[in-house]
């Protein structure tokens, strides 16, 4: 029985309940309501972000459920994304930030996970500057404290 | 109705859509967007929004905790909100592979760590803030440190002389327990007289983890005058009543924000004596100085300046198992004060951590977790017993490789009493043949019978484990580790596959009267079980032992290489269905 999802911008998208219950938030919610074919609004995506996320969940369809481990330390797991994955977050920045907040609204943790790791490997490897540039940071620092930040720091330059 | 809405939405789309369009334009941002970026987003909405608005805090520290130390250096100098965020995870496990590093890492810890200078407060703490980095490594643009290194209880200078105290120190002595409790009692008197004293606050600004390094920094030295001093019975207990009536006040200070230190740090509680004292000491000083107010801050407010912050407070992860040569009791006491919140520590050093050591992680480090000291063989019962009263929230302990040599059943029956709910994974392998804990069943079983949520033991080498203890022990137990408890038979593992049925690894290397019927047992009872480890030559189990487990389970054949005790092994064969 497909699910019928409602954008910020009033616009429907019909998918089907097994790939609409990648996300936590709606299958907590048909469970809830139980069986309606009441559209389900979402008001904090809009559609052009509803329609990726839904390519995503569409591809991904079948992948078993995540076993959330609470010993795993993230800094242990590696950060290779899919190939897939990595060519469907090929978008520009601002669209990758709106699908990353839509998969936390959305409790998709899959592609929470992909949005994070792609934005973990734009940082990689970049200079402040060039992360300030990329991120539109502004620089609050003077040279001095910038320059004692450094120091106190720099035990993890040579890593 | 339905036309309406059609409209509506084609109305809202066509408004949104328009610049989304110009945004996908340049689809290959990975490869040469950096340049491009900035010109293409010009028209977007939020255009010039930074990213840390644009993402919640805690997907912000998500993304933090993927990256690695190098990168998170650089983000530290991205912004001062930026570096407030990154810091935490910069110093959450720091990098402890190379010696100079290290070095540089407890210099800046001692310096920047504001709980570990006398008289320094929250207000000096801001002060010293603002000012360029030249002085601002000691005290001296405090007022009351003008004086220099004369004042009593004297923080001396810069970032340099800081860090030859720690040679400058003596060695240590045997009767470390009692040593670190006279430092603390004298440490507490010294602030009372210490001039650097202007307000009730900043006496009590004197945490119980600062009072070690204070003293130990202190130029008069009240430590030296006991420091000979043997250990007496007098002096365990008073450490013991001492780390009762602390415990509360210092959990509280866990959560202290290393960035804005807080102002409303509970009073140290001492005992009785001390706190008279201490009592006096405040009318005192009530009388010569009026009380600063703390709602109108002599200094501006938190957001002005870069404040800096403690960065031993970050720090939750010590890994010092490659580091084994720069492990000492002096550098430990000086360190484990200034990381109050370490949760987990890993020590792989036989020759220089002691009771000393162990006595200091526990008046400092009291959200423990996990403790794993691989062939730390110094360490007794009074040192353990100090730690366990302390550190509650222990979860893991290993004491693997001769650590538990000198330790006894009463650590243990203190560790199944304590922890009896908590206690999740226990590691007594290889104790030397000396131990008394080898030769006395009673304190494992005591860990057996108490420890509910026992997932993990491994008791190898402990040679009088007895198929009774196999039968005591809880459902929750998921990996056992018997290998060379050489009197284990099969009727012990038939005890074990009724107790444990959650059971999914099993050690049984060297069990030479276990033979194939006893596996059997284990496959019949354990439905979980997936990986079985034995030797191929001292152990009469065969190969057929993997009909055992038609789900199929790895079993994994040891081969013993270089003697028995330490098990340097490699694996020869693993057979898997």
């Amino acid at each position: 029985m497909p699910v019928i999802l409602v954008s910020s911008d009033a616009q429907e998208f019909k998918v089907d309940k097994e790939v609409a219950e990648r996300s936590i938030l709606i299958k907590n919610m048909l469970e809830d309501v139980g069986e309606s074919d009441s559209p389900i609004p979402l008001p904090n995506v809009t559609a052009a972000v509803l329609t990726k996320v839904i390519e995503y969940c569409e591809h991904h369809r079948n992948d078993p459920v995540q076993v959330p481990d609470e010993t795993d330390d993230p800094r242990k797991r590696s950060n290779d994304i899919e190939e897939w994955d990595m060519k469907f977050m090929q978008v520009d920045q601002e669209m990758l930030f709106e699908i990353i907040l839509a998969a936390n609204y959305l409790d998709i943790k899959p592609l929470l996970d992909v949005g994070c790791k792609t934005v973990a490997n734009i940082i990689k490897g970049k200079t402040p500057e060039e992360i300030r540039k990329a991120f539109n940071i502004v620089n609050d620092f003077t040279p001095e404290e910038e320059a004692q930040i450094k120091k106190e720091n720099e035990w993890a330059e040579d890593r | 109705m339905a036309d309406n809405r059609q409209e509506m939405s084609e109305l809202l789309n066509s408004n949104y859509i328009v610049p989304s369009e110009q945004e996908i334009t340049p689809k290959d941002t990975t490869t040469n967007g950096r340049h491009l970026q900035p010109e293409f987003r010009v028209n977007t909405r939020e255009t010039s929004e930074d990213v840390y608005d644009t993402l919640p805090p805690e997907l912000l520290d998500y993304i933090l905790s993927l990256l690695d130390h190098s990168t998170l250096c650089s983000c530290a100098t991205l912004s001062k909100r930026w570096s407030h965020r990154v810091i935490p995870h910069l110093w959450h496990s720091p990098w402890m592979m190379y010696y100079v590093s290290w070095m540089k890492l407890l210099q800046t810890i001692s310096t920047t760590s504001n709980s570990s200078r006398p008289g320094s407060t929250d207000t000096e703490c801001e002060r010293r803030a603002g000012d360029s980095p030249e002085n601002s490594s000691g005290c001296d643009s405090t007022p009351h440190s003008s004086e220099g290194g004369s004042s009593p209880s004297g923080w001396k200078g810069s970032s340099d002389t800081s860090y030859d105290c720690f040679s400058d120190m003596e060695d240590e002595d045997p009767s470390g327990i009692l040593r670190l409790a006279e430092s603390q009692r004298h440490d507490q008197v010294q602030i009372g007289w210490g001039g650097n004293c202007t307000s009730d606050r900043e006496c009590s600004t004197a945490g119980p983890f600062s009072s070690l390094p204070r003293n130990l920094f202190s130029s008069e030295g009240s430590l030296n005058g006991h420091s000979k001093t043997t250990l007496t019975e007098q002096g365990t207990r008073r450490v013991k009543s001492t780390s009762h009536s602390t415990a509360n006040g210092t959990i509280n200070n866990n959560s202290v924000s290393p960035f804005f230190p807080t102002t409303s740090t509970p009073p140290t509680p001492t005992t009785a004596v001390v706190r008279r004292q201490q009592d006096h000491q405040h009318r005192h000083h009530r009388h010569q100085r009026p009380r600063p107010r703390l709602d109108t801050p002599p200094y501006p407010g938190p957001s002005a300046f870069y404040t800096r912050p403690c960065y031993g407070h970050f720090i939750r992860a010590l890994d010092f198992s490659h580091l084994y040569y720069i492990i000492s009791d002096k550098f430990l006491t000086h360190l484990f004060p200034h990381t109050p919140n370490l949760l987990e520590l890993i020590i792989n050093s036989p020759k220089q951590f002691s009771d000393t050591s162990l006595v200091s992680l526990a008046q400092s480090c009291l959200a423990l977790r996990r403790l794993e000291l691989p062939g730390c063989t110094k360490i007794t019962d009074k040192g353990l017993g100090f730690l366990l009263d302390r550190c509650q929230a222990l979860t893991t302990l290993v004491l693997s490789n001769g650590a538990s040599q000198n330790l006894t059943d009463r650590s243990l029956h203190q560790l199944a009493c304590t922890f009896s709910q908590s206690l999740r994974v226990l590691n007594l392998a290889n104790a030397s043949s000396s131990s008394s804990l080898t030769g006395q069943n009673p304190g494992l079983m005591t860990i057996a019978i108490w420890c509910q949520n026992l997932v993990s033991l491994n008791i190898s080498h402990c040679n009088l484990v007895t198929d009774a203890l196999l039968g005591r022990f809880s459902e929750s137990l998921q990996s056992l580790n018997v290998a060379h408890c050489l009197e284990i038979t099969d009727e012990g593992l038939r005890r074990l596959a009724g107790a444990c049925p959650d059971l999914r690894e099993l050690d049984i290397t060297a069990l030479s009267l276990v033979t194939d019927r006893g596996v059997l047992e284990i496959g019949q009872g354990c439905k979980h079980f997936r990986r079985l480890v034995m030797d191929d030559k001292y152990g009469r189990v065969t190969e057929t032992v993997l009909r055992c487990f038609p789900w199929g389970a790895e079993v994994v054949q040891r081969r013993m290489m270089l003697g028995w005790r330490y098990s340097q092994f490699d694996i020869t064969k693993v057979f898997s269905e």
